[in-house]
Formats: C-alpha cells, structure tokens, sequence
C-alpha cells in the first residue's frame, strides 16, 4: 500500500503514461482512413507541408554553419563544404 | 565589384539550367518539341527555382571573446525540377556563395596566409527519379563543390513508398555520402598537405495524414563521420601570459594553437511536424527536433508556425519562432591556460553552449500552379551574442 503511494507521488511513470498515451493516439489516427471527399482541406495552401527546395536547402547552409547539431546541405551527415 | 561577380554568376547558373537542357535534338540541331510539354493535363511537374539568399552574423566581442567571429554570405541557387514522363523526372541544382568572414580577415595578418578558408563556394547536383509502379518510387543523385580549400563528392538515393490501400501515407528513407578532400591550411598560413572526411547518413521519414484537417511528419537520420573533422583554419587561445603577434580581440596575451577533434563521430536527430488547419486559409504547426552525438552535444529545437491566407489565392503568410539550445562539446574551451594541454580543443563557438530565438516572416505571392514569389526575413538573437540576420526572395515558374 504503501509502495503503491510512492509510485502514484513520483512525477515520472504519469509523464511516461501521458506520453505513451500521446504517442498511441497519433498513431491510432493512422489506422483510420480519411475518406477523399474529407481531404479539400489539401487543397489549402496553408497546409502545404514541402518548403520548397530551394528554401530548405538555404536554411540546411545557414543552419549547418552557426549550429552544432545541424547536418549539412541536403542531408543529416555533415559533409559537404567546409561552411566558414 | 562584388555586386556585379555574383550578379554574373546567378545569370550563368540560370543559364545553365535552362529548360532546353531537358530537350531533344534531332539530326539537324534544331530542337524538337517535346509534346508532353505542349499537354496542360499531362500532370506533370516542369519548374525552375531561383532564390537570392543573405547571411549575416555580427561580432562585436561576442561568442568567442578572443575571436572575431563575423560573417557575411550572399547565395544564389536554382533549381531545376523536370519530368520527363509520369515515370522518369530529374532535378538540377546549381549554388554559389560569397563569404566575407573574419577567418579570411585574420588571415591576412600572416605573411605566409594563402587566403583559403573558403571564400567562395560552388556547387552542383544533379538528380533522378523513377517510379517503379503506383506505390514506389526510387530515386538518385551526384553532386559535387568546391571551395578554395575543399573539394566535396556526393552520392546518394532515396526510396518512397506510397501504400494504395488508403492509409493515407508515404514513407521515404534516403542514404547519402560525402567524400570531401580538404587542403589542411591553419590559421597562421601554414600549409599541412590534404586530408580526407567521409560522411554517411541515412534518414527516414514517415508522413501522415491523421484526420480531414491535420497532417504529420516523423522522422529519424543517423550519421556517420570519419577523417578529418576539424575546421583546419580554427585556432584555440593559449594565455601565456606573452605578447602575440597580432593582439586578440579582447587584448588577451597569449598564442594561438590549432584546434583539434576526434576523427570520427556518431549523430542522431529525431524530428518531427504536425500541422493543423484551423479554419479555411489558417494553420498552425509545431516542430521539434531533438538531436545527440558522441563528441557530448545534445541539442532541442522548436518551431511553432502560423500559416495565414491574406488574399484568397494570391498571398500568404508565414510566421514563425524558432528555439534553439544546445550543449558544449565536450572538448569545447574558450581558451586554455598555459599548462600541459589537452589532445582535443576546440573554440569554436558553433560547438560552444548557447541558446537562441529566432522570429522569422514570409510573405509567398502565387498563382496556382504558374508561379510563386517570395520575401522573407529571420532574426535571430543568440545567448552568446553573436545574432544573425537572414533573408531571401524567391522565384518559381511552373513551365
């Protein structure tokens, strides 16, 4: 009883809970299918997902070459130019 | 001067990925007319890119306080993405940077200086893609560039995977390799020879649509690198207490020693995106990325985005934060004191402890399916002091 006291006070198992709970929900939207008539939502050019490519391979050089974790230019490997 | 080269190198290089590259030429010479091209409901992708992109990273006696750690970058680059039938496409990307740094600056104070560190950069790519059938895809591309000082070689491929079956997602994973050759210039001109870094990486990603109104990304990409890693022309401060040549930004007395780094390292980044429309012509994203490597940084970003339609079908907007820490290496030291000094040092503040915020604007003029024109601008404001400020315009003509 007392163990159990313990365990529901420790901050840690409910954030892995909450987490694990969040990361099913996402992942249960996967298995259901949206049907094509639902989809005109798209066709917005707000939810355009791609950058465009040559945004995206501005923002790898400039990242790559203030940051430490940044990959390189059009890849996560770090190669590529020497970058300043 | 500096306006006009680079003015003249963006014309070649939009020369040079001119659409009559994708052509045919018959016996004559003349240029037959492709009749897919001449077909509006072909459906298939035929674009050139351009943008114009500027860099610049102010020092005063920030990051480093022994270094000046200023820099200025103008970019073109343009790209060319063309199918040639709904199963064969490629991509052309040509690029070229002009950098103004305090690395070459430094550099003069030497007689013996050979002014590499890279004051230019050129690079080429060139791509294909092939669908196989309704649900693959595959994909390869070479590149190459170069700078005064480095030579860099890449190959890579991609495979994309669409399921048909109406689970409304695309899984793509990619791997690319970097073989550059480097000429080992330090910062006090003296010239080591060459050396060698190899890079691989491989990343997949899993793209998602979860309900009619919110879409995902996720992804992962795990990187190898071996060979030389350092950044030959970085130098470390020894205070020794004696005068140096050339005094350091901070009147420090002391000598300059070269950095360097272990000669492999390991990196993984998780990352993701999720995007939901709030009402017709609004959006908002959330994007993180959370990233490790053995040489001790470890780094988190987030990216909030508000996406939002200011002329129906003509202009929008995006809005966006960008936060970013990261941990020191652990071979990271802003100088050293004059004692028995370590295998591995750096000072480079790029592998430095810092937080950032960045805010960022665009504004995207288009017509569907024509042509697309963008501003945009990013400032961001860096723990450490040394703030950058970005910007770029873009063009894109659907041909």
């Amino acid at each position: 009883m007392h163990g159990a006291v313990t365990a529901s006070m420790d901050p840690k198992p409910r954030r892995r809970r909450i987490f694990v709970g969040t990361l099913l929900l996402a992942l249960s939207g996967a298995c259901n299918t949206v049907e094509y008539y639902e989809m005109q939502a798209y066709s917005d050019p707000v939810m355009e997902f791609d950058d465009g490519a040559t945004e995206t391979h501005w923002f790898q050089k400039v990242h790559y070459s203030v940051e430490g974790s940044a990959g390189g230019i059009g890849t996560g490997a770090g190669g590529g130019c020497g970058c300043y | 001067m500096l306006l006009r080269s680079w003015l003249a190198t963006w014309v070649v290089l939009v020369a040079a990925a001119s659409p009559l590259a994708a052509q045919q030429l018959d016996g004559s010479g003349k240029v037959m007319p492709d009749p897919e091209l001449t077909d509006p409901s072909s459906g298939l992708t035929r674009s050139i890119a351009t943008r114009l992109g500027y860099f610049d990273q102010k020092d005063s006696i920030d990051g480093n306080p022994f270094l000046d750690e200023s820099l200025t970058v103008i970019e073109p680059v343009v790209i060319l993405d063309w199918d040639l039938s709904k199963d064969l496409g490629y991509t052309l990307k040509a690029a070229y940077d002009n950098v103004s740094s305090a690395s070459i600056d430094r550099l003069h104070n030497y007689p013996d200086q050979s002014g590499a560190s890279g004051d230019y950069w050129y690079g080429l790519e060139f791509g294909m893609r092939h669908r196989l059938d309704d649900e693959w895809r595959v994909g390869w591309h070479l590149g190459a560039s170069v700078e005064y000082d480095y030579r860099s070689l890449k190959a890579g491929g991609e495979t994309t995977w669409t399921p048909t079956d109406g689970r409304d997602a695309r899984v793509t994973t990619s791997l690319d390799m970097f073989l550059d050759d480097l000429d080992v210039i330090r910062f006090n001109g003296v010239d080591e020879g060459s050396d060698q870094r190899f890079s691989v990486a491989s990343t997949t990603q899993w793209y998602q649509i979860l309900s009619p109104r919110m879409h995902a990304l996720l992804g992962a990409t795990l990187a190898y690198q071996n060979g030389f890693l350092e950044t030959a022309y970085n130098g470390v401060v020894v205070e020794d207490g004696a005068t140096p040549p050339f005094p350091f930004d901070n009147g420090a007395l002391g000598t300059e020693i070269t950095e360097e780094l272990p000669d492999s390292r390991t990196r993984l980044a998780l990352f993701g995106r999720l995007r939901r429309q709030l009402v017709e012509g609004t959006a908002l994203e959330l994007g993180a990325r959370f990233y490790g490597d053995d040489w001790g940084i470890s780094s988190v970003t987030l990216e909030p985005r508000l996406y939002q339609i200011l002329l129906h079908d003509r202009l929008m907007m995006r809005l966006r934060y960008r936060y970013y820490t990261q941990s020191a290496a652990d071979d990271y030291v802003e100088s050293l004191p004059n004692a028995p000094l370590p295998e591995f040092r750096t000072s480079d503040s790029e592998l430095g402890e810092y937080d950032a915020h960045s805010v960022g604007l665009k504004f995207l003029w288009f017509r569907k399916g024509e042509w697309e024109f963008d501003i945009g601008g990013d400032y961001m404001l860096r723990e450490d002091g040394l703030d950058t400020m970005l910007a770029s315009i873009g063009w894109k003509t659907y041909l």
